[in-house]
């Protein structure tokens, strides 16, 4: 009885370790505890885009602090070390998730407008030389994933790279605060991770100057995009610009939204834990007193 | 039996759920440092919140009702703080590491307000927020990853991580503030 009892305890424990308890952990519109709590009988959701084909653009004046062209553009260098970056998610094998590089744009706001539709909303990349209203001057760059906390399907997401207090290069040389670590980190946030536990993985939460570790996805977060973005379509071929992205009127009435799409919560939902032990509960119990009986 | 497969359920809900914390890389700032950074030093409850979508995203305005100054004092008899992030019905913006409040919630709070900016912002993002349960406050660092400098992870300290009594905190706040 009591090795049962025990080999269904390592059951649940393992779905809660294969669950990335440990490791990579994607954004949820709710939690149980902490920040962002769930409301009563709210159930978390992994925030997630709702196609495999996913269009950013990069604000054209770039940085002061990084090559320009003679217009006083972005430079082909600094577009590239930022395709990169994001070319390392679409690279993943176990995962159709493709990010599409629309082009440059002069839009430098980080905005969601619902009214606009897919017409008008863009996910930007931009360089803040100015100034950084975000409190923490420490902060490498940030990334807001908006998103429609009914269906956890992202209508907005956008990096913003502090330029105003940290030096940013590219390339191998005399690296500072490398742009494609950097880059690669911001656009797990972008695809809709939090941080890793990992300490070699890309979504690890801190980096150090001078950093490239980062570059390159471990295991852990290769996972991650292959467990929220599983392949569902080999040599996917997308579009550019690709289709909307945007969450319709059906889809925000619809709690988990399309198909193959699980995370790491709902997993091992704490009703399912819960269920468990209240089934092994009853084995025990009737167990116990068929015992008595006989 | 009961009683075991009780604590069981509740050790590996624990672990299950533990793994959940969003997090965000941030300059360590102890308490004199806080201090001396920080613009206004205040103590006081939690009487509203309203999260708007500025610009595309979700931004949450929340009302502090003052007891005590420690620093500084807010030109208004409220102090009034925003900070990226929220949700509303049918939007929310998610950004790891800023610092949450709720309505009802005793606080107290390290702020700066930047130029140009209308409200105060809580300084080194959740470092800056303590939450007050009579004497006693309590830091709420659990999702940041706290850096001392650039490349040397720092320990985080009891400041960081431990509940702590409010009138020993503001022992050590003066204290940092006539030694500034």
């Amino acid at each position: 009885m009591r090795a049962a009892v025990l080999a269904s305890l390592v059951v649940v424990a393992s779905v809660a370790v294969s669950s990335s308890a440990f490791g990579w952990q994607g954004t949820q519109t709710c939690y149980p505890s902490g920040t962002y709590l769930c409301d009563p009988g709210e159930q978390p959701i992994q925030v997630r885009w709702k196609y495999r084909c996913v269009g950013y653009e990069i604000n054209e004046l770039g940085s002061s602090d990084l090559p320009r062209t003679a217009d006083g553009l972005i430079a082909p260098e600094v577009i590239e070390t930022i395709n990169q970056s994001f070319d390392t998610w679409n690279q993943v094998d176990c995962s159709d998730l493709s990010f599409v590089y629309i082009g440059t744009t002069e839009d430098n706001t980080t905005e969601y407008v619902d009214s606009r539709g897919c017409e008008g909303n863009r996910n930007v990349i931009s360089f803040r030389d100015d100034a950084w209203p975000y409190a923490s001057t420490s902060a490498f760059a940030l990334t807001s994933v908006t998103f429609d906390p009914n269906s956890g399907l992202i209508t907005d997401s956008d990096v913003e790279l502090n330029t105003a207090t940290h030096d940013f290069t590219i390339g191998d040389d005399d690296v500072v605060i490398d742009l494609k670590n950097t880059m690669t980190h911001e656009a797990g946030h972008f695809l809709g991770l939090d941080h890793s536990q990992v300490r070699v993985s890309t979504m690890f939460f801190s980096a150090a100057e001078g950093e490239t570790r980062k570059r390159d996805l471990d295991d852990d977060d290769i996972e991650a995009v292959c467990t929220i973005y599983p392949t569902i379509e080999e040599d996917r071929v997308c579009s550019n610009p690709p289709e909307c992205n945007a969450p319709t009127d059906e889809d925000r009435g619809v709690d988990n939204g399309c198909c193959a799409v699980v995370s790491s919560r709902e997993d091992a939902p704490f009703p399912l834990i819960l269920g468990l032990f209240l089934a092994i509960g009853y084995v025990v119990r009737r167990r116990a007193s068929s015992q008595n009986c006989s | 039996m009961k009683s075991r497969l009780l604590t069981l359920f509740v050790i590996v809900s624990a672990i299950l759920w533990a793994g959940s914390l969003a997090a965000t890389t941030v300059k360590q700032l102890s308490l004199a440092e806080l201090t001396a950074s920080s613009d206004v030093i205040v103590v006081g409850k939690i009487v509203h919140q309203r999260a708007d979508i500025v610009e595309g995203r979700v931004f949450t305005t929340t009302t502090l009702e003052p007891t005590e100054f420690w620093k500084g004092t807010a030109s208004q008899e409220r102090v009034v703080m925003r900070h990226l992030g929220g949700r509303t019905d049918d939007l929310e913006t998610r950004v790891a590491g800023m610092p949450a409040f709720r309505v009802g919630e005793e606080v107290l709070v390290f702020l700066v307000k930047p130029q140009n900016y209308k409200f105060y912002i809580v300084n080194g993002l959740a470092q800056g927020k303590l939450s007050l349960e009579g004497e006693i406050a309590t830091p709420n660092v659990g999702d940041l990853r706290l850096m001392e400098t650039p490349s040397v992870e720092s320990t985080p300290t009891d400041f960081h991580l431990k509940p702590q009594d409010l009138k020993s905190l503001r022992r050590q706040v003066n204290t940092a503030l006539e030694t500034k």
